[in-house]
């Protein structure tokens, strides 16, 4: 469009030259006598492409209303054609959402298919998996592994809870500090376990699940620094994870209130099988 | 087509385009400043550039008709022609501008 009106706009500044070059200028006298008299012919190609937008939308929005009007005349119509409409692009939203959940990310976490279990089995005792993790391996696979982006292990226990209210018997997981990252769920209030805190000796803070927040603390923001008792050892709660949040384990999917705790409890002796999770 | 109330000018610019084109046409762009200079006796200075922004306007509006041609010298233009549409709008044009004259000059002769 804009080439045409270049086209249009040389055209006119030549025929000037022209005109004035018959009456006796010289060439470069010609050419600026044109331009006195044509104007900027940038400045004119601008303004004519402004016109032709202008004109463009307005004709659309007339038509636009023009539509609008003819339906508001033919109600039965209107209300077929809408109720086609999102009949079919339910049926859509609801297909997609099943595929999205079924096939392509079925864990309730980012990006599922990077996450693997990891399991151990022993070939001489003719056993292929089930021996889970040790702590040893897990500092094999985090130095060594080139393959995998990070690992978290986790072990589910029961224990009593008292403090604030009835003494409940609640399930908890131990994890490693590691976990958020690789399951790339993050504490919905509050924050989640430093990797100071994963070590032997430091302060015992505690994540709680979404349900057991709101179970037992009502969902109060405040909930943040309190202290828990677990098992007769106080922590201090540091978050709260998500409601979306459940621990890829069998015993803790069932609704009972998990919490994480990012510390080595040394009455666990070294061959405890763990579980355990890692990111590819 | 909306107009801008407060384009006085522009609003002659059309009349005088569409005037001329009325008479005889298919005219490009240089052929309708030559005209406007040899109708109006030389007295009305425009830059002749002003002439494309209103043409492409009157073109969108269906007022005139564009079709690519070439000149008697052999250059490609752009020759404009007056539309069924664009002859009503020249009669309303000319009759809002005859009365817009009569009213100012009874100002002028109250004043």
């Amino acid at each position: 469009m804009d080439d045409d009106l270049k086209q249009e706009l040389d055209t006119h500044l030549a025929l000037i030259e022209e005109e004035v070059r018959a009456h006796g200028l010289s060439a470069d006298e010609a050419r600026q006598e044109a331009r006195l008299r044509l104007g900027n012919p940038l400045a004119y190609r601008e303004r004519s492409l402004d016109v032709v937008i202008a004109t463009g939308i307005s004709d659309a929005w007339r038509d636009v209303i023009f539509a609008a009007r003819r339906l508001v005349r033919n109600p039965t119509f209107t209300l077929a054609s809408v109720l086609t409409l999102a009949l079919a692009l339910g049926a859509n939203a609801s297909i997609f959402a099943v595929v999205q959940r079924v096939v392509r990310n079925p864990l309730p976490y980012p990006d599922s298919d990077r996450l693997i279990d990891l399991d151990h089995g022993a070939q001489r005792l003719n056993l292929s998996s089930g021996l889970g993790m040790t702590r040893g391996l897990y500092y094999q696979y985090l130095s060594r592994s080139r393959t995998l982006d990070g690992v978290a292990l986790y072990a589910v226990d029961e224990l009593t809870l008292t403090g604030a209210g009835d003494p409940e018997r609640i399930r908890i997981a131990r994890a490693t500090t590691t976990l958020a990252p690789v399951m790339r769920v993050w504490p919905a209030v509050g924050r989640w376990f430093r990797d100071e805190e994963g070590l032997p000796g430091a302060s015992r803070v505690a994540v709680l699940s979404h349900g057991l927040w709101t179970r037992r603390y009502g969902r109060e923001s405040g909930v943040v620094g309190r202290p828990v008792i677990l098992a007769g050892v106080p922590m201090e709660v540091i978050g709260v994870m998500p409601a979306s949040f459940a621990l890829p384990d069998q015993g803790s999917t069932c609704g009972s209130p998990s919490q994480s705790r990012g510390r080595w409890v040394s009455a666990y002796g070294a061959s405890r099988a763990w579980r355990a999770c890692a990111t590819a | 087509m909306t107009k801008h109330s407060n384009d006085r000018l522009q609003g002659t610019l059309d009349l005088l385009i569409l005037k001329i084109l009325n008479r005889g046409g298919p005219l490009h762009g240089y052929a309708i400043a030559q005209r406007i200079h040899l109708v109006t006796d030389e007295s009305l200075r425009i830059e002749e550039g002003s002439l494309y922004p209103a043409l492409q306007r009157m073109t969108s509006g269906k007022w005139l008709r564009a079709q690519w041609g070439t000149t008697d010298t052999g250059r490609k233009a752009r020759f404009y022609t007056i539309t069924a549409t664009g002859r009503l709008q020249l009669e309303e044009e000319e009759r809002r501008w005859t009365l817009l004259t009569k009213a100012v000059e009874k100002a002028l002769r109250f004043a």
